[in-house]
């Protein structure tokens, strides 16, 4: 192993690093809240919204990501809607991992007991203070280990923004690739993504964990 | 106390109800029994407000009574049901003491005071920090009790107390009542069981299937 190229094309593949974690972070941030109140709707008895939610969800869980973010890039300027390349690239991933958190949580909300919600009610709790008391501590256990494989997909998931030209990891491995004829920089961009999903499952199981203090 | 005049119900078609008509004065113990089918769980929850009626007319202490869940009635009808329905992800203190937290004005101080009394009470103190599910049938349901009781309220309804409990257990209940009876506390409770009805009860209403 050449160290000494390994420290040259480092700083790239952090750069790229840099790029992959801002797309997950901000994803995650956004989808997870947009992707609660989705599956909320989804439930709602108000027919249209919940038509409306459940074609959104169908149209990003039944079309390629990669097709989304050029139509979100490519495809919205011609209706006026113009992103930046990096906007453009957060926008289509958290419509895209909203719908399927939607799915998820969706999941877990059927999960939950109706006798939980009973209960609630004859305490004299209004519906947020069900949901947000009653409701959500229990759906939250219920979909970190569905959650947790969303999670992983959407580490790795973070490389497809390479068509929008954007500098993410793999990006930075394969310019160093073709540059230099070899396969050591994918070499350690594996060891990088590895890296961060290690630590992802153990922060997953770390909160699986900690809910695993009822049944 | 609470008047139920000519309360009729059906569901698809069918009738599940048909003029249910009983009073229960302050502090008695009312006893609905009959078969599986009869509708005793229905008339139940009509009274908590989880079920609607056709027809027919709720009182209570004299007024209009329209049974409703979320707040409105809050501190009218507390209820422990059959299967208990704890909160899984509370402990045995925080079961009791969340909806005084989240609907009275009552200080954290004072809140904790009364779980604490409870607790004692229901013979609870050493599972105040227990999970439903480090509980047994009986432990369950005293905290099923307790909880329907930090909001004080007026009646106590009963969903077949004593189907998931052993003869023992069984007799703890009809302590349970008797003591909550002796605090002047309204029970209504719902039962298959006609030896323990003939136990607590100070007056039975009988419902029979529909033909």
């Amino acid at each position: 192993m050449n160290w000494h190229y390994i420290s040259e094309i480092l700083p790239a593949l952090l750069d790229g690093t840099k790029m992959t974690l801002s797309i997950f972070v901000l994803t995650l941030v956004l989808a997870i809240p947009l992707g609660l109140l989705v599956s909320v709707g989804l439930h709602s008895e108000f027919k249209p919204l919940a038509a409306v939610l459940k074609l959104y969800v169908w149209l990003m869980r039944g079309t390629p990501l990669l097709l989304q973010l050029i139509f979100v890039f490519y495809g919205l300027p011609i209706v006026h809607i113009v992103f930046q390349r990096f906007s453009a690239a957060l926008f289509a991933f958290v419509i895209n991992y909203a719908a399927y958190f939607a799915e998820i949580f969706r999941g877990g909300l059927q999960g939950v007991d109706r006798g939980q919600i009973e209960a609630g009610q004859m305490l004299g709790l209004n519906s947020f203070q069900i949901f947000r008391h009653i409701t959500l501590p229990q759906l939250v256990k219920q979909v970190i280990p569905a959650m947790g494989n969303e999670v992983i997909n959407l580490v790795k998931d973070s490389s497809l923004v390479y068509v929008l030209g954007l500098g993410d990891l793999l990006r930075a491995g394969n310019i160093a690739m073709a540059r230099d004829v070899t396969l050591v920089p994918l070499l350690l961009v594996a060891i990088i993504y590895l890296l961060l999903t290690a630590v992802l499952t153990w922060g997953l199981r770390s909160l699986e964990r900690h809910y695993s203090y009822y049944e | 106390m609470l008047k139920l005049e000519n309360i009729t119900k059906q569901i698809a078609g069918r009738p599940i109800l048909k003029d249910v008509s009983f009073e229960v004065t302050q502090g008695q113990t009312l006893c609905i029994v009959g078969p599986s089918g009869a509708g005793k769980t229905t008339i139940l929850r009509t009274i908590i407000g989880l079920t609607n009626y056709d027809s027919g007319e709720i009182l209570l202490n004299g007024q209009k009574f329209i049974p409703q869940i979320d707040n409105i009635n809050q501190g009218v009808i507390g209820v422990v049901f059959q299967d208990f329905r704890l909160f899984s992800h509370l402990s045995t203190a925080e079961n009791i003491s969340l909806a005084p937290r989240l609907k009275t004005k009552t200080t954290p101080k004072e809140i904790q005071a009364a779980t604490e009394k409870l607790l004692a009470q229901l013979g609870l103190t050493d599972k105040a920090d227990l999970y439903p599910f480090q509980l047994s049938g009986g432990q369950k349901q005293r905290v099923a009790i307790a909880r329907a009781l930090a909001l004080h309220p007026q009646i106590l309804c009963w969903d077949e107390p004593t189907s998931a409990l052993d003869p023992d257990m069984r007799d703890n209940v009809v302590s349970l009542i008797e003591q909550l009876k002796q605090e002047n506390i309204t029970q209504i409770v719902v039962t298959h069981d006609l030896d323990f009805a003939q136990k607590i009860a100070d007056q039975t209403y009988e419902l029979a299937p529909i033909k």
